[in-house]
């Protein structure tokens, strides 16, 4: 497994360039935000997401994310219709902060294009790329 | 050295001071236009609140509309505000620059770092407070908050030359008029000017130069003073503002809030209230820095006799910890030792009343 500065990557997930995760389960695909992404942002105050039954495209806005004073967006990591919106986050946001790829999961979304857009992520066992993205998304973050 | 741009817009319309940074983060998204600083002050006052909060449980809308005051929902988070001229912002919009970290606990250390020492060279000898606090002598004297808008890093915040403190705190939603007036004195308290600091206030373009100055030499950038596109000026007329000035922008619906009121009014302090049911309602109102108490007020339909015990038990209360088992020792004890009485509430009604207010920190 991944690990960055303290920060796992499990290898069966799937990791999206706008640091959101995703996993297979079934037919759905549960997504999150990533470990290192939510210590960068910083323990999370608010999160407000778009409702449960809305399409949204890939690289898209899921929601919104608030860490004291700043906010930053929830990507889709892949298309499809929004199934679920984890029910404890609105109470508790810092869930993404404790558990990201656990409690902190953000939607279970129903793909509507899985075969061709989970090639454009990276997956957790291909150590060297997201070792590689990893790497370049640090140097970014001026670390 | 990397190029930025500095727009410097003088002093502009609510909307324009509020929110054309977002119509630059757009164009530098979209690989437009340049990395830039803007600087700017609003010609006119308004209202403003964090992109996360509830329009109608934060501002007092009755007021600012019989007032003619704008109210804007900006796109970075934070708390409900009243602006005017009597601010310089300073607002930077970035994408990949080397200058500009994306771990927002750096990203504020490094930013901020050129606020203070701007605020030193204007002879203010005011000190960065992590997170994302400037203060002198522990009191706050610049707000900032940040973001992403797509691929563009966004930081905005502000020195402030002068205060209404009578208005910051009447624009506000609050529960009762003692909560203002608490509200109001705390904030006079935390917050201060430069011109409490140093009688007068600099002059903006004074503020502004030396910022610039400060910038280039702390961020490592160097400032090429430009002017506002003609994409910029087509993508805040025809997308930003007409989306700020939308109903369904400002009304947006917040995320699920907890009970009870919550206004931060400087580093680590809040004014907070919040109602506890117990066999009588228990109201708190209190000023809390960090987790400790400095003022607490206890209202509700609760009787207690002798009735003065509220008073020596609010006295008791200040500068404890809102600590469940700190607070329990402290009421029982002041229980055994004063023996009030108070029918249908118990020393853990207050504890538990006490760890609402808690919840709203």
């Amino acid at each position: 497994m991944v690990k960055i500065e303290g920060h796992e990557f499990p290898e069966d997930l799937y990791y999206h360039r706008d640091h959101m995760w995703a996993r297979l389960e079934g037919g759905k695909v549960r997504v999150g935000y990533n470990a290192w992404a939510a210590d960068a942002a910083g323990k999370l105050v608010s999160i407000k997401t778009r409702p449960a039954g809305k399409t949204v495209k890939e690289g898209k806005t899921l929601g919104s994310i608030e860490s004291g004073k700043w906010v930053g967006s929830l990507k889709m990591p892949l298309t499809g219709n929004i199934a679920e919106i984890n029910p404890g986050l609105s109470e508790k946001p810092s869930l993404i902060n404790d558990s990201p790829y656990g409690e902190g999961w953000v939607a279970l979304i129903e793909p509507e294009n899985l075969e061709a857009e989970l090639k454009t992520l990276i997956l957790g066992s291909d150590k060297a790329t997201l070792e590689a993205w990893l790497k370049e998304e640090i140097e970014k973050a001026g670390v | 050295m990397e190029k930025w741009r500095l727009l410097d817009l003088g002093e502009a319309e609510p909307y324009t001071a509020q929110t054309f940074y977002e119509a630059v983060a757009e164009a530098v998204h979209r690989g437009l236009s340049p990395n830039t600083l803007i600087l700017v002050q609003p010609a006119t006052p308004y209202a403003c609140i964090g992109y996360h909060q509830d329009l109608d449980k934060e501002i007092d809308l009755e007021f600012t509309e019989a007032e003619g005051l704008p109210v804007i929902r900006r796109s970075q988070g934070g708390g409900a505000t009243y602006l005017d001229s009597g601010q310089v912002f300073y607002q930077l919009i970035s994408r990949d620059s080397e200058a500009v970290p994306r771990i927002v606990d750096r990203l504020f250390e490094k930013v901020l770092g050129v606020t203070v020492e701007g605020y030193q060279r204007l002879g203010v000898p005011a000190e960065y407070k992590p997170l994302n606090d400037v203060v002198v002598g522990g009191r706050k004297i610049s707000g900032n908050g940040a973001g992403m808008h797509e691929s563009a890093s966004i930081l905005v915040g502000n020195y402030i030359m002068d205060l209404n403190y009578p208005l910051m705190a009447r624009v506000l939603r609050v529960p009762d008029e003692k909560f203002r007036d608490k509200m109001a004195k705390s904030m006079e308290q935390w917050v201060t000017t430069l011109k409490r600091e140093l009688g007068e206030s600099p002059p903006p373009e004074h503020i502004k130069e030396v910022y610039a100055e400060v910038f280039q030499e702390l961020m490592g950038v160097t400032l090429v003073p430009g002017e506002p596109t003609e994409e910029e000026r087509r993508i805040y007329a025809e997308e930003t503002r007409p989306r700020h000035t939308s109903r369904e922008w400002l009304y947006m619906e917040a995320p699920h809030g907890k009970p009870g009121r919550a206004v931060k009014i400087a580093h680590e302090v809040k004014v907070v209230e919040a109602d506890h049911k117990a066999g009588k309602l228990i109201r708190l109102r209190a000023e809390v820095k960090g987790t400790v108490i400095l003022d607490l007020r206890v209202t509700g339909d609760l009787f207690v006799i002798p009735k003065e015990a509220v008073r020596a038990l609010e006295a008791e209360l200040v500068g404890v910890h809102l600590d469940e088992s700190e607070l329990l020792e402290k009421i029982k004890r002041f229980y055994k030792e004063k023996s009030p009485e108070s029918p249908g509430v118990t020393p853990r009604d207050f504890v538990d009343a006490l760890m609402k207010l808690k919840t709203l920190l």
